[in-house]
């Protein structure tokens, strides 16, 4: 019964796939992609759902929020069971590919709910585990409320680094970022900003997470940034698709491109700028490097989700698309890591510009663009082989950046000249 | 169903530089910069005994 019962799950799942987004559900055939040379990208990443729930309400929050509702079916708490078959699984996955690094990165909701002597044991169960020769680093993605010096100080020891996310003066920040009482949420995770920023404490501090809102202030929002000293910034465009378009946007305008100009301007030719991972990104693919950011880029994706039921799915970002766009139908607990490669959503992911419309492969920056963010490709009943909706902010952020760094470089050529 | 035929490379528009650069000795300048752009360069060139850019979920590890 059990096998029935998962096989039609799964074939309802992929039924519903085909329809809401035929490319690549009913169009890419993984075997036949592999018989004709494709070699799957093993996963380095991932990225473990271990309390669903979160302690903000945010608004814009692409779990709660979005068409895709399916947290409420799951269990609150990552069971024992979950995360121990999630990093033996890792690790098989890990000595069968023989990867030199790995990164869990603990998820939610918000992972501080999942409580500390928890996080403890799974990290040291995964250090155990994984083989020898296979560098493994931690990383928790946190909206910071919960980081108190204490907390901090075991993140250090137990070398876990976080990421906060923060979107920009308190104003702004307090207008989306809520409790569920309604409180702001700035000045805890201001604190909790201050705590990183101590050099003991620096080890655990990885970086800060914006979204890029056009009705606030580039240059404020930067700066308030910068101001916590973060050894990143990672500024993310709001999930949209051609069904659901971006909020500002507006036919002929640009708002996300000239707010990110905004702030590149800022930044750019400053003295050891702080790294702002789409710009450094950017640059490094203008100079024939690559990307390892979901936003730019043609890099294959090496990422993937446990949610807290053992479900593995794609990143959470897809669940702005339509309800079930994330799923692979596979289990933790059952499946190897390697059965994702069955999924022609995942292979989509990792096929570089054999996955990017003609519109795309005709474009002077698809190098650079890469298409854009894949969740933001989607068109509802067609899928995922279009340009991105953000596709005209896009090109107008990189002939930017384009524009800047050629001059720079026309200079260097003629001052060596002389 | 996509055709085994078809999986090589797609025709991807031409890709020129952005400055023609081939015959400038530029390293030195670039690599020795505190700036955003020297350091991509200095990024790029540390990669390039590992090309296979991956997409990570996570900012602080990618270099």
């Amino acid at each position: 019964m059990t096998v029935l019962s998962v096989g039609g799950a799964a074939a309802t799942l992929r039924q519903a796939q085909r329809a809401a987004a035929p490319w690549p559900y009913a169009e890419l055939d993984p075997e036949r992609l592999r018989a004709a040379g494709w070699r799957p990208t093993p996963i380095r990443d991932l990225i473990l759902k271990i309390h669903q729930r979160c302690n903000l309400a945010c608004d814009y929050c692409y779990v709660y929020e979005s068409t895709d509702q399916t947290w409420r079916d799951r269990p609150a708490v990552m069971a024992d069971e979950i995360w121990q078959a999630a990093v033996d699984n890792l690790a098989r996955h890990a000595t069968t590919h023989g990867l030199r690094r790995v990164q869990v990165i603990l998820h939610g909701g918000e992972p501080l709910l999942f409580r500390l002597d928890r996080i403890e044991r799974l990290v040291g169960h995964l250090r155990a585990r994984m083989p020898e020769g296979t560098e493994t680093r931690v990383g928790m993605q946190t909206n910071g409320v919960l980081l108190t010096r204490p907390v901090v100080s075991r993140l250090v020891d137990l070398r876990i680094a976080v990421g906060v996310s923060v979107d920009g003066t308190a104003e702004d920040h307090d207008r989306h970022r809520r409790t569920h009482a309604g409180r702001g949420s700035f000045a805890a995770v201001a604190r909790a900003l201050d705590l990183l920023r101590e050099p003991a404490n620096r080890p655990a501090y990885a970086g800060i997470l914006t979204t890029v809102s056009p009705d606030t202030d580039p240059v404020r929002t930067f700066e308030t940034l910068s101001a916590f000293e973060p050894p990143m910034i990672d500024f993310l465009l709001p999930h949209a698709n051609w069904g659901e378009p971006p909020t500002h946007a507006r036919p002929g305008a640009t708002p996300y491109a000239d707010w990110l100009i905004a702030v590149f301007d800022r930044w750019y030719g400053r003295s050891e700028p702080v790294r702002i991972r789409l710009f450094d990104d950017i640059l490094a693919l203008l100079l024939g490097g690559a990307s390892g950011s979901e936003q730019v880029g043609l890099s294959p994706a090496g990422m993937l989700v446990v949610e807290s039921d053992g479900a593995l799915e794609q990143v959470d970002a897809l669940k702005s698309a339509y309800p079930g766009a994330a799923a692979t139908g596979l289990d933790v607990r059952r499946d190897e890591l390697d059965a994702v490669f069955d999924d022609a959503g995942v292979a989509a992911r990792q096929l570089g510009p054999q996955a990017l419309s003609g519109a795309c492969l005709s474009c002077p920056v698809v190098r650079v663009c890469g298409g854009g963010h894949y969740a933001h490709r989607y068109r509802p009943g067609e899928g995922f082989l279009n340009p991105s909706v953000y596709c005209d902010d896009m090109r107008r952020l990189i002939d930017h950046v384009s524009a800047r760094v050629a001059a720079d470089l026309q200079r260097a050529a003629a001052s060596e000249k002389r | 169903m996509v055709k085994a035929e078809t999986i090589s490379e797609p025709p991807v528009a031409v890709w020129s530089p952005l400055v023609d650069l081939s015959d400038r000795p530029l390293l030195d300048a670039i690599q020795g910069g505190d700036d955003a752009l020297a350091r991509a360069a200095r990024r790029v060139i540390s990669a390039l005994d590992d090309p296979d850019g991956i997409i990570s979920a996570f900012q602080s590890f990618t270099s």
